[in-house]
């Protein structure tokens, strides 16, 4: 009789703990996602305008874009007005899908493939991946740092690292350590950043109409 | 007369103390305490690289098609493959130092001096070991990070690893006529090379927010995955905070 209490128990305990479920239904979430993201990357037969549009929907939904936007700005985002924020996440969001378009751009045509993942806590997980570039035709390993809401419902990316010479790029923890850095030499002066993302924002759409760009070009 | 490579070894060393102890400031930036100098550096390294280096690969790539300079870096590579053993024996692995030995006499030989790479062909990977790499497996702590005009990024342990490479290489000691003016030539070759390799990447650079702050990040990262020891940045974006999951 002890036992069968032992047991349930342990059941009911799996059952509760998120963490137990959270890496199959984080894979799943990544695998469907991902490869969505990158299909909008992909499809011919709509407009460059259409195909930016339609990526950055995708990502809206798989990655909570605020979030990584305050996290980039490091301390700095909790001194920010509502009106300041606003402003410096309208650009920031631009400027980040372009990032992500560009990355991602090695990996046209081809598909994720999610090869398993692992608890970094009851609501974060690290799915791993992998894709084969477009341009090396080798298999590179994708991570993706995936979060579970409070009310356990809704998965949210919240970096996505790539192999990289045989370490990892986390993206956003590389755009935070730039954010950081150029705040730091500039007083914090959240409008000075703005204006260098503009300026490369400009440089980015110049790249893409001479054909140096990302996949968005044509 | 040896006027270059036989000083740089004693001179590269002396240069690095001379510029962390009397011509270095430190500033406030505990990660990079020199960050005012590097920096400095940095725009005098990226003045030069537009002025120069990078219209030169611009023009060494229009004038070349890929398989020359394929063959090009090929006979670059294998001219640093002795001194890649010199380290492996340094590190211990002696396999690896064999296979970099054959690489080296095969490709010498059957690739007609470097210009192919049938060792690659037969299943004979390419490795590369420099001193630097070599005193960080023995444990050497990189020190800060360091800009300097026309090396680039690189701290006290690789500046230091550098000088040994041009000691330990032993290429650099057959003497031979105009053998300084064959080194010097084969080490701008190599250098337009490299640079024109890296076209592409540095074009990506500039679409950076701080393209500093990624070069410190990129060379610290890929200098600790060759020596395999694990990269720590302070300051990263990992630790999550409870507002992040309200959503």
């Amino acid at each position: 009789m002890r036992l069968f209490s032992i047991i349930a128990a342990a059941v009911a305990l799996t059952i509760a703990a998120p963490s137990a479920f959270a890496d199959k239904r984080a894979e799943a979430f990544v695998q469907s996602n991902a490869n969505s993201a990158l299909s909008a990357l992909n499809d011919r037969t709509i407009t460059a305008e259409q195909r930016e549009a339609k990526f950055g929907q995708y990502m809206n939904q798989f990655a909570n874009m605020q979030s990584i936007a305050r996290r980039v700005l490091g301390v700095k985002a909790r001194s920010l007005s509502d009106a300041e924020f606003n402003r410096y996440y309208k650009i920031f969001e631009t400027y980040a899908l372009e990032v992500y378009q560009v990355h991602f751009d090695q990996f046209r045509g081809e598909a994720i493939r999610v090869t398993g993942s692992k608890d970094d806590g009851p609501q974060r997980s690290t799915v791993e991946s992998v894709i084969k570039s477009s341009q090396t035709g080798k298999d590179t390993k994708v991570f993706w740092d995936v979060l579970l809401s409070n009310d356990g419902k809704t998965y949210r990316v919240r970096d996505v690292g790539i192999e990289l010479g045989g370490s990892i790029l986390w993206l956003a923890q590389e755009q935070q350590a730039q954010f950081v850095s150029f705040l730091d030499r500039n007083n914090g002066d959240i409008d000075k950043l703005i204006g260098r993302i503009n300026v490369l924002l400009a440089d980015m759409e110049a790249r893409k109409k001479d054909g140096r760009g990302s996949a968005f070009k044509g | 007369m040896k006027p270059v490579f036989h000083l740089l070894p004693r001179t590269l060393p002396v240069f690095a103390a001379m510029a962390l102890s009397g011509c270095l400031t430190a500033g406030p930036n505990p990660d990079d305490p020199y960050e005012d100098f590097n920096r400095q550096m940095f725009a005098f390294n990226d003045g030069v690289d537009r002025a120069i280096v990078k219209p030169v690969a611009q023009g060494y790539r229009a004038v070349t098609n890929e398989p020359i300079r394929e063959g090009v870096g090929n006979f670059s590579s294998n001219l640093g493959e002795p001194l890649t053993a010199v380290n492996h024996v340094l590190q211990g692995k002696l396999p690896d130092a064999g296979a970099t030995v054959s690489r080296f006499l095969i490709n010498s030989t059957i690739g007609l001096a470097g210009i192919f790479d049938p060792a690659s062909s037969i299943g004979i990977q390419r490795t590369k070991e420099d001193f630097g790499q070599t005193l960080g497996s023995w444990g050497v702590d990189s020190g800060p990070y360091l800009v300097m005009p026309l090396i680039g990024p690189t701290n006290p342990r690789d500046l230091t690893g550098m000088g040994g490479d041009l000691a330990l290489n032993p290429l650099n000691y057959p003497e031979f006529e105009n053998d300084d003016a064959i080194r010097a030539g084969t080490a701008v070759l190599w250098g337009v090379d490299a640079r024109e390799g890296a076209l592409e990447a540095t074009g990506e650079l500039d679409q950076q927010i701080d393209p500093y702050t990624t070069v410190r990040r990129l060379y610290g990262r890929t200098r600790a995955a060759d020596i395999g020891i694990p990269y720590e940045e302070p300051n990263d974006a990992s630790d999550l905070t409870d507002d992040e999951l309200d959503f």
